[in-house]
Formats: C-alpha cells, sequence, structure tokens
C-alpha cells in the first residue's frame, strides 16, 4: 500500500490525522452528544432529549451571558483591531527594510511572558489601589479611586485587547507588506492625496489582514475563560465561565456541553457571516 | 517648437551618491522624447524628477512655464505609466481606467472610459478584473488610465521592457501612431537604444547622471559625440588614428586602413592633437566577394567569425596592424555565399562613413 502516492501520503499526514481525530474530532463528537442527554442527580441519562437546549432557550440569564460575551469580542476585535493597523502600518511604511524584523521581534517581546501572569499585571494595573488610579490621584486628576476599570466588562475587554494585539498586528503587516508600493505612487500621479490614497487603496489591499485579523481575535475571545474570570467581576463573566460552572461547580455536564455547542454555532455564524460579506475585498486575490 | 518642459541645472544627491549632474533639458510640446541610457545612469531618477516624486537637490524643473518646486506629484499636469503598469488589483480594468475622475466631475465617466479603452485598443473589457489581464492589456489599462486625464505631459518608464519581442515591436507602432493621435508630449525611459531610436523625436543619452548627447535619431547613430555613446547606440568599430589638421577638415593615418582625408563634419566634436580614434558602423563596411568589383577602398582580411541571422550575416574580420577584427555586416542577397572562417576575403570602405574621436575624449 506505501508504494503508491496516495498511500505513501497517507502515511505520511496520519501522524497530525491520527492527533486531530483523537483531541479534536472525538471530544468534539463527545460534547455534541452530551448536550443530547441529562443529567440525572449522580448519573447521566442517556436518553436522546432537546432539554437543554430548551433550558438555555428558556432561562433569560443563558441568551444574557452570550449576548455579553458577543459584545465582549466584537468590542475587543473593533479595539484590537483599529489599535493594532497603526501599528502594522508604521513597521511596513515608516520602518527600514532591514530593521524591519527586529521591529516585529520587539512587539513580540510583552507575550513572551505567561498569559495568567499579564492578567495579574493588569489587575496591578487597574486595581482599586493599582498603578493607574494611584498615578491619576497623584497628579491631581482624581479624588477618589476609579472604579469602572477592574471587575467588570471594561476589565475583561481591556486585558483580552493586549492579549491578542499581536495576533491582528502580525496578519496586518503582512497585508500591508505585501501591497506594491507603485500602486501608491500611481494614484497619487492619478491625482489623489495621500489620505485619500490610503482610503482607496492602501486600505482595501489590506481588507485581507484585517479580515484575517478580525477572525483570529474574535473567535477566540468569544470563548475566553481565565479573563473573565480573573477581571469580570461579577458582571463580567462571559459564557465559558458558565459552561466551567456546569460541568465542575454544578455537575451538570451535558447542560455545559448544550452550552458550548450554543456558543460555538453562534461563533461559527457570525465569523461565516462576516467572511461572506467581505468576499467584495476578498475576490481574485492571492 | 513651443517649449513645454524646462529643466535648468537640475542636480539630485541621494547622500554622497551624486544622480542627476547638471541637467539642462527643453522638451517640446508635441514631442515624443526618450532618456536613454544604462542600468543606474540617472534616466527614470530624471523622469520621476518630473513626474514629482523625487524633489531636486538643486535646480529649476519648470512644466508649461511653472516653476514645479514645491509641487507634489498629484498636482502635476504630468501622468505616468509605470514599469510595473500598477494596475490596481482591487479594481475592474472600467474602475482602475476612471481612477483619476474623481475629481473630475465635469467629465462623463462612462463615455469616457469607452473612449480611453478603445483608444488602446481595449474595447469591452471595461468589466473584466485586474488580474485577468495579460502584460499587453495590462500596460493598455495603465495608458488608457493615464490619457483619460489628458495630460499636458506622458511619462513612459521603461513601459515596454516585461513584454516579449514581437509584442514589444507591436507597442513601439502604436505608441507612436498613439501620441500623433493625441498629439501630446511623451517622454520615454529606456535602456533599449533601437526602442529610443523607433520611437522618437529626440533622445538624451546619459551616462552617470549626465546628458551624455541630445540630438535626433540619425544625429545620434550617425554623428556620435563621443566613443561612449558611439558604443552604447549600435555597434562601432573603433581603429586608432593619428590625426593632422587640414584646410577643410583632417588628414588621418588610420591603423590597418592607411592614409585618408575626411571633412570636418565627420569630427562631431573637435580633435585637438594627433591622437585620435576612428569608428565605423558595420553597415557601413562590406566584403568584395568574387567577381564585383569595387571604385572604393579596399583592404585585405581573413574571415575570422561567422554569424548566421537569416536575413543578415555577421563576420567579424581580422584586416594587418589591427588587432581586433571588424565588424561587418552583409545583407544576404542572391548569389552571395556565406564565407567560412578561415576564408580570404576583402574588405570595402569609404572615408565619408568614417567618425573621427579624439582618443582621450
Amino acid at each position: 500500500m506505501t508504494s503508491t502516492e496516495g498511500g505513501r501520503g497517507l502515511l505520511m499526514v496520519s501522524p497530525p490525522l491520527i492527533y486531530a481525530l483523537a483531541l479534536l474530532a472525538v471530544p468534539l463528537g463527545a460534547i455534541l452528544l452530551f448536550s443530547f442527554w441529562t443529567q440525572d442527580f449522580m448519573a447521566v441519562d442517556t436518553t436522546f432529549t432537546l432539554n437543554n437546549y430548551r433550558e438555555i432557550a428558556e432561562k433569560p440569564i443563558y441568551w444574557a451571558l452570550l449576548k455579553r460575551s458577543l459584545f465582549v469580542a466584537g468590542c475587543v476585535t473593533v479595539v484590537t483591531v483599529i489599535l493594532a493597523f497603526p501599528v502594522a502600518y508604521f513597521v511596513s511604511f515608516h520602518v527600514r527594510a532591514d530593521r524591519k524584523s527586529l521591529w516585529l521581534f520587539l512587539i513580540t517581546i510583552p507575550f513572551w511572558t505567561s498569559y495568567l501572569i499579564r492578567v495579574f499585571l493588569w489587575k496591578v494595573i487597574l486595581g482599586y489601589n493599582g498603578v493607574v488610579n494611584t498615578g491619576l490621584i497623584n497628579i491631581g486628576l482624581i479624588e477618589e479611586p476609579l472604579t469602572f476599570i477592574l471587575y467588570n466588562v471594561n476589565a475583561v475587554i481591556i486585558t483580552l485587547a493586549h492579549a491578542f494585539a499581536p495576533f491582528a498586528i502580525l496578519p496586518i503587516f503582512v497585508a500591508l507588506e505585501k501591497i506594491d508600493r507603485s500602486l501608491l505612487e500611481a494614484a497619487q500621479d492619478l491625482g489623489e492625496s495621500r489620505a485619500m490614497t490610503f482610503f482607496r487603496v492602501t486600505l482595501p489591499l489590506a481588507m485581507p489582514g484585517v479580515v484575517a485579523a478580525v477572525l483570529i481575535v474574535f473567535i477566540p475571545t468569544i470563548g475566553d475563560y481565565v479573563t473573565p474570570e480573573l477581571m469580570g467581576g461579577a458582571g463580567g463573566k462571559l459564557i465559558a465561565n458558565m459552561i466551567q460552572t456546569q460541568f465542575l461547580a454544578l455537575n451538570n455536564a451535558p447542560l455545559g456541553a448544550a452550552l458550548a455547542i450554543v456558543a460555538m454555532v453562534s461563533v461559527s455564524a457570525i465569523s461565516l457571516a462576516f467572511v461572506l460579506l467581505n468576499r467584495r475585498w476578498l475576490k481574485g486575490r492571492s | 517648437m513651443k517649449p513645454l518642459i524646462t529643466l535648468e541645472g537640475v542636480n539630485k544627491y541621494y547622500g554622497d551618491y551624486h544622480a542627476l549632474r547638471d541637467i539642462d533639458l527643453t522638451i517640446g510640446e508635441g514631442e515624443f522624447f526618450s532618456l536613454l541610457g544604462p542600468s543606474g545612469c540617472g534616466k527614470t531618477t530624471l523622469l520621476r524628477t518630473i513626474a514629482g516624486f523625487e524633489t531636486v537637490s538643486d535646480g529649476l524643473v519648470a512644466i508649461g512655464g511653472k516653476d514645479m518646486a514645491g509641487v507634489p506629484a498629484n498636482l502635476r499636469p504630468t501622468n505616468m505609466v509605470f514599469q510595473s503598469y500598477a494596475i490596481f488589483p482591487h479594481l475592474s480594468v472600467a474602475e482602475n481606467v476612471a481612477f483619476g475622475l474623481r475629481k473630475r466631475p465635469d467629465i462623463d465617466k462612462r463615455t469616457a472610459v469607452t473612449e480611453a479603452l478603445s483608444m488602446v485598443g481595449l474595447a469591452g473589457y471595461e468589466k473584466r478584473a485586474a488580474h485577468a489581464l495579460s502584460g499587453g492589456q495590462r500596460q493598455r489599462v495603465a495608458l488608457a488610465r493615464a490619457l483619460i486625464l489628458k495630460p499636458k505631459v506622458l511619462l513612459l518608464d521603461e513601459p515596454l521592457s516585461a513584454l516579449d519581442k514581437k509584442m514589444r515591436e507591436q507597442m513601439q507602432v502604436e505608441l507612436i501612431k498613439l501620441q500623433r493621435h493625441v498629439g501630446i508630449t511623451f517622454i520615454l525611459v529606456t535602456h533599449d537604444q533601437e526602442e529610443a531610436l523607433v520611437m522618437s523625436d529626440r533622445i538624451a543619452v546619459m551616462f552617470e547622471g549626465r546628458i551624455g548627447q541630445l540630438a535626433d535619431a540619425e544625429t545620434l547613430y550617425r554623428r556620435p559625440r563621443n566613443r561612449q555613446v558611439a558604443e552604447f547606440i549600435g555597434k562601432m568599430n573603433f581603429l586608432e588614428a593619428d590625426v593632422q589638421p587640414a584646410a577643410e577638415g583632417y588628414d588621418l593615418r588610420v591603423a590597418g586602413l592607411g592614409a585618408v582625408s575626411v571633412a570636418a563634419a565627420q569630427a562631431p566634436e573637435p580633435v585637438h592633437g594627433s591622437a585620435g580614434v576612428v569608428g565605423l558602423r558595420p553597415e557601413t563596411l562590406n566584403l568584395l566577394f568574387d567577381g564585383e568589383t569595387t571604385k572604393q577602398m579596399l583592404v585585405d582580411g581573413q574571415v575570422d567569425e561567422v554569424v548566421y541571422y537569416g536575413d543578415m550575416t555577421y563576420y567579424d574580420v581580422r584586416i594587418q596592424g589591427v588587432e581586433k577584427p571588424l565588424n561587418i555586416a552583409m545583407k544576404n542577397v542572391i548569389g552571395r555565399p556565406v564565407l567560412d572562417v578561415g576564408a580570404p576575403t576583402r574588405v570595402v570602405w569609404d572615408p565619408r562613413a568614417l567618425v573621427l574621436f579624439d582618443r582621450n575624449g
């Protein structure tokens, strides 16, 4: 069998294929299966039912959490991409060619520390007696510490936007690098100012990178668990925290599984809709 | 010829590198002008200076009598066809061509685009995506996109270098016709001497940031000012010569050819001193085949190399007293054999074809 080209190819892809099947497809299938079962005190009742989904649809808490997750992920995505674009633009257009890798390297340095440690650092920065508050009090801008920056949705957004910055900078940078610089000169030659050249040429051609950045930031933030757990307080919890609560604290794995499926389907639907809307920008590029 | 573009004492430095040196140039209205030179000679820099993509370090650039200092590219009455064509990949052909019309509400876009596209032979291509075009089509779109704005000057940066030979020759003819049709000034940058000779009214040959010679095609070819220009434009055989000034020109003693007198006009620059070099184009020399006679000068030689081109045969012929063989181009007419390497032959030459240079010039 290994003598044929197809056989050899199969042999070569089989380790990652087995890995993917065992650690991605199987758990996913298990989650899907679980979501149609029910928890009967200590045992799991394996008769097929849509009760979990019915409960999610009927109880407002789940819908509220899902809405908040989508809102937070949307905010994080918008903030991250808007802040990442100028950074990517600067490195691509204003940094000398031989220094670009150094700049990208420097951008990744803060991300050498663990995600968890960075989240805790944001606690130190945003806390009641944190860097921001003591700083602002000392220079006399405020008298009372600001309370809207920790243990709520804002804190979650700030922390996640920082955590995902390089994931947004890199694809946008790559898209900007691919733009033929003579196109910008051509636009100017045809009468456009620098600003209009940006909106008519640079931005449309950078859209594939922006789309990639949006997806890369949006998809994982919806399911983020650590940041809302540590930074969100009572009002900043997201869907992932509820899934964790169902699985571990309330011992209701089937309901947790159903919640996970609902979250996954929502992310997929929104991402797909976004990609389809951007077809216009992506078509015909390579 | 009414002057349209004037450059006076233009210098350009990139750090220590002196890219343009004291360029003085006047280009007329409706002229097809070429900047010709080897790569790195500054021809593209000069074009970009006129377009407004480069600022001059020193000197004056004026278009239509207006000083262009501080005027950015988007406000100059010039449009450019880029070497890479710079077709916007996210736009259709029609959107590309209409790109510059945003600020011209007086022009009806649809009609203007249709006209511009049919002018360059792309009628009906409006909806085509930019990435689905061939090299030649991209170039036509770039032309239409520039010409639709009716600039005073169209700048072309090596527009034909990316095309194959057939396409290039076709586009040369089309560009000449197009220029006559629209009547605006074309400035072409090229490293291809043939292209420059075929297309231009006047040519500036550039070396190392300087204009080596500025003349029409025939003058450049027949009376190049110095050996550098002569070598860059076509082929030329060089023979050392002793020079004696005479009443109506020069008396020469040419290595391998002997004593001869030439008119003063055959030395494009006056020769001082006795050290000279004469140049002979390969097609001004002939081989005398068996049975042929001539009243012109003859010299014995031996065939050193034969290159058969179909319509032409190129011979390298050694003559006594000259180290380098003479390059001779012969038309392959009926009854004329192709000689073998090593065959003895006689070279026919005409003193009127000589061009005299100063050996130190």
